[in-house]
């Protein structure tokens, strides 16, 4: 991926936090030329790798399943909050005139190699963590042992675990730190008075940014 | 994609109405083995071919354009609203407790073969089109003639266009047509519930493809 220096992030934690906060990823293996690609939430393990360690499972039905069956490289996407920038929202644009709509995201992509595995206790403490890290925010958290044992092991049968250490990470956070000081607090303040979520969000990282940024 | 036929979205309204309202496209390519992406803003144009045409324009720098001729294949692929269910949401849950969590989304992936152009009046008229797009919901929409037009001109050199026709186009629409009508009805309700927009949207998506 083209990453200007400016919107490089090289920072792990960083890369590591979206992906926890953003586990569904887009991952796309080449099968003979052509590009195969599903949407499978994935879980990170940090561990003592430089990079860390995604976990997933997906259905045996999945032709992914036979695909990784040839070892083959792989590339996971994780996406954070994304909006659109309107050159209104920047004070410069009112000076000169010299500005253009642009796109702010954050991103993460991830290599490595996926590995296929057929085990059940792999798979079910797999499933367990899954579930914990998901449940955390709820009411009333729903575990994998509420569910009947020998439901749980018939769907077990359906299933495949895909194990992937992280050999690069890249990470893109663009987030308007490409400008002078007052145009990322006016983008923030343009964010602000959005109502939704999406648009508060990109509010917070463009502030982040800009305090490291101009710190 | 792994697409089961109860997951399938087949209308090409829908599909290019996703299209419309998550434009940031994730677009993949392959050339000689090697996968390049980007993410990009794309415009539809419905009426343009059998599916419709995407356009969209990238950095010079970004060298994968150069790579668009060498591709043998190429897929854009654009994200809806997404959200983890919870088995606590099926109503069957209580009852037998045979249920496991997973996740919805919407996504819409377009195949097509990416072509780049280096004409300025083409990239003129797109970025007039992409930013009336995007700013018809400001309340004093900004124009592209709002700037200085030898500055327009000095930004379009360092930018070049991307058309690409639709040849192939899937949507995967996951939102629990596998389960029940009680189940998909526990799973909107338990959506609504949280009142933000997303889950809103994703209710509606939900109540929309309940099984009769």
């Amino acid at each position: 991926m083209y990453i200007q220096k400016h919107f490089e992030e090289t920072r792990t934690e960083e890369m590591h936090g979206l992906i926890d906060a953003h586990p569904l990823a887009t991952l796309i293996v080449t099968v003979d030329g052509e590009l195969v690609v599903n949407h499978i939430p994935m879980l990170l393990e940090r561990g003592d790798d430089q990079h860390g360690i995604l976990r997933a499972h997906i259905s045996k039905a999945n032709p992914l399943f036979v695909h990784l069956q040839r070892s083959s490289d792989a590339l996971a996407i994780f996406r954070g909050p994304q909006t659109y920038i309107s050159p209104n929202w920047y004070p410069s644009k009112h000076i000169d005139g010299k500005q253009v709509p642009t796109w702010n995201y954050i991103v993460v992509q991830a290599y490595g190699t996926p590995r296929l595995i057929d085990d059940s206790s792999w798979l079910l403490a797999h499933l367990h963590e899954m579930t914990n890290k998901q449940e955390a925010s709820q009411a009333q958290p729903w575990k994998v042992s509420d569910a009947p044992q020998e439901f749980i092991a018939k769907m077990m049968t359906a299933i495949v675990g895909i194990e992937m250490p992280i050999v690069k990470l890249e990470g893109k956070w663009k987030v308007s730190q490409n400008r002078t000081r007052a145009d990322p607090l006016g983008v923030a303040a343009g964010l602000q008075n959005q109502s939704d979520a999406q648009s508060q969000a990109m509010a917070n990282l463009v502030m982040q940014r800009m305090k490291t940024t101009f710190a | 994609m792994y697409l089961p036929h109860y997951f399938e979205e087949n209308r090409l309204s829908e599909l290019h109405g996703l299209i419309q309202t998550h434009p940031l496209a994730t677009i993949a390519i392959v050339a000689d083995g090697e996968v390049f992406t980007a993410h990009l803003p794309m415009l539809i144009t419905r009426d343009d071919g059998e599916f419709g045409t995407l356009h969209a324009h990238m950095p010079r720098s970004d060298l994968m354009w150069q790579q668009f001729v060498h591709a043998s294949d190429a897929v854009a692929i654009f994200q809806g609203e997404q959200t983890y269910v919870s088995p606590n949401w099926y109503p069957s849950k209580q009852a037998t407790g045979k249920q496991v969590p997973t996740w919805n989304y919407a996504v819409v992936h377009v195949h097509g073969k990416p072509r780049a152009i280096e004409d300025a009046d083409w990239l003129f008229a797109h970025l007039n089109e992409m930013t009336d797009a995007q700013e018809a919901g400001q309340r004093l929409p900004w124009r592209v003639t709002d700037a200085p037009r030898n500055f327009i001109d000095k930004l379009m050199g360092a930018i070049v266009g991307i058309e690409m026709p639709i040849k192939r186009i899937k949507g995967k629409w996951k939102m629990n047509q596998d389960e029940t009508r009680e189940d998909q009805l526990g799973v909107a309700t338990n959506l609504r519930a949280k009142k933000d927009e997303t889950s809103l949207i994703l209710a509606e998506m939900v109540e929309q493809r309940i099984t009769t």
